[in-house]
């Protein structure tokens, strides 16, 4: 199977938010679909921790030139995800399209995962843990994801890697020939070593790039240090181990040598 | 016969004796967290408990378990922590683990005494404890007063900020990997021939015989002659 993709642009988007909606009733109806809960109950609490695409509006710059922008939070499907690295109960796995999904009956919680996360996309509730799974379910059945059918104005598409990048680069070269202003498709290309490329990639002008909160070395420092002393310290314990037993070797030799000169009594 | 001259209360040796149980419980049970290395620990466990809870997971039951021993253990070590940490520090200024003298030349004396006995097996003059000995008790005493914080941020981890949860969990591993590397060290030198004497003292007697400590020990001794404990 070809890798999946999903492109939200950030030109056509008139901010409806109706794939976040979308996102939102799609897995209050898994939840019925799989008989985890009572149709009322799904409709009638807030569950924000099924909402795998959330809006977080801020202000970006300064007046006269400050203006509001809504950033879309939500997994990126990572190509080296950090999060499924980092489980320690393969909680996390990828499906043949490559979308990066939690089995929460296999998660226990322990929130590794949103520590390792540097989106910081997983939430935790209730001892599991909750993400984007990239509606796979339905990509594998030929459906659209739910962001994706819900979407009224093409912001939002997905498809194969292919397919959606070839779209994606005939709209930024597009709108960087309209509007002057240099467009690129975040996460097209590896965008760091801790996370690789990412399979939702974003449409956005390069100077907004920091605007709509799109990271161009996502990484957090001490869960990368963490990783560094984890060789030296396999490294390290190795080298004691034989320094220890090379020692051991060494001091019987010495001391017998002393023994056989007299030099020490033997116990 | 030489006189037995006591080097480790029972308080000591009580905490070091159950010390060595729980710190055994608090790494076996955290590797697997740490590194997928340590997988089949959490597989070995696995197995019997997903028998018994009928899980369909082995290894989301062996973690689960091996969470519960962490907890549990590392509940226990702070019980157990506290009248030792109590007596530690009414005698804070007084500790082994200070050094004898301080500076850069007398470290590199401390680590030229520790050359000539553990290599070139010559007889020297320590104090209760040597360089080494030191050094190790302190690095040992930060990373685990840094375990036990970040631990314990981590498991009340919904009451802080998620940034410092993440901190938390970076300190506990970097801190715990140090630690081990130390741990490996302190292994071999306790079973060490060279130091069955402190060994037994330990584990079983709490003493050593004056003639010892007078021999191997020279400046312990002289310390127990001046405070006229001998
Ligand atoms: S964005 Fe975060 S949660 Fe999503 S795959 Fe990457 S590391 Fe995992
Ligand atoms: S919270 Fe669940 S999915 Fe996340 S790392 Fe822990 S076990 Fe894995």
């Amino acid at each position: 199977m070809s890798v999946n993709m999903k492109c939200y642009d950030t030109t056509p988007c008139i901010r409806c938010f109706a794939c976040m909606v979308g996102c939102s009733v799609e897995n209050r109806l898994r939840l019925q679909r799989e008989s985890h809960i009572g149709i009322e109950k799904s409709v009638q609490n807030r569950l924000t921790y099924l909402s795998h695409l959330s809006p977080q509006r801020r202000e970006f710059g300064s007046f006269p030139n400050a203006r509001q922008v809504t950033a879309f939070h939500h997994c990126n499907h990572c190509e080296d995800a950090p999060c499924l690295e980092i489980c320690p109960v393969d909680a996390i796995i990828r499906r043949d399209g490559k979308e990066v999904v939690v089995v929460q009956e296999t998660c226990i919680g322990c929130s590794s995962c949103l520590d390792a996360c540097p989106f910081d996309v997983p939430v935790i509730k209730d001892g599991k843990s909750y993400k984007c799974h990239g509606c796979y379910d339905r990509v594998e059945n030929g459906l659209k994801q739910s962001c994706v059918s819900a979407c009224p104005s093409s912001a939002m598409f997905s498809g194969t890697k292919e397919e959606v990048l070839k779209e994606a680069y005939k709209r930024a070269k597009l709108y960087t020939e309209k509007t002057g202003k240099e467009h690129v498709v975040y996460g097209a290309d590896e965008v760091n070593s801790t996370v690789g490329e990412l399979r939702w990639v974003t449409i956005v002008p390069k100077e907004d790039l920091e605007a709509y909160k799109l990271d161009t070395n996502p990484k957090k420092l001490v869960m990368s240090a963490r990783e560094a002393v984890k060789v030296v310290g396999s490294v390290g314990s190795v080298a004691i181990v034989a320094g220890s037993i090379g020692h051991l070797i060494y001091w019987l030799g010495k001391r017998k040598e002393k023994i056989s000169k007299g030099e020490v009594e033997e116990k | 016969m030489s006189k037995k001259i006591v080097v480790y209360n029972n308080v000591e040796r009580f905490f070091h004796y159950h010390l060595v149980h729980l710190v055994a419980f608090l790494t076996i049970s955290g590797l697997p967290v740490l590194s997928h290395t340590f997988d089949f620990i959490a597989y070995g466990l696995g197995i019997p408990v997903a028998a018994l809870t009928n899980s369909q997971n082995i290894l989301s039951a062996g973690m689960s378990a091996l969470r519960f021993i962490h907890y549990s253990s590392a509940f226990l070590l702070t019980l157990l922590s506290v009248p030792f940490v109590f007596m530690i520090v009414r005698k804070i200024a007084h500790l082994s683990m200070w050094p004898d003298r301080w500076g850069v030349q007398a470290t590199i004396d401390g680590f030229k005494e520790m050359w000539k006995f553990y290599i070139k097996q010559e007889h020297v003059r320590f104090g209760k404890m040597n360089a080494g000995q030191k050094l190790f008790a302190q690095i040992v005493v930060i990373t685990m007063i840094v375990l036990a914080i970040s631990g314990y941020m981590l498991i009340f981890r919904e009451s802080i900020s998620s940034d410092l949860a993440t901190y938390a969990r970076a300190a506990h591993a970097i801190s715990f990997i140090i630690f081990g590397m130390m741990l490996i060290i302190h292994l071999y030198l306790a079973v060490h021939p060279t130091n069955k004497n402190s060994y037994d003292a330990m584990f079983h007697t709490g003493t050593m015989d004056e003639d010892f400590i007078k021999e191997h020990h020279g400046i312990y001794y002289d310390k127990l002659k001046k405070e006229n404990k001998i």
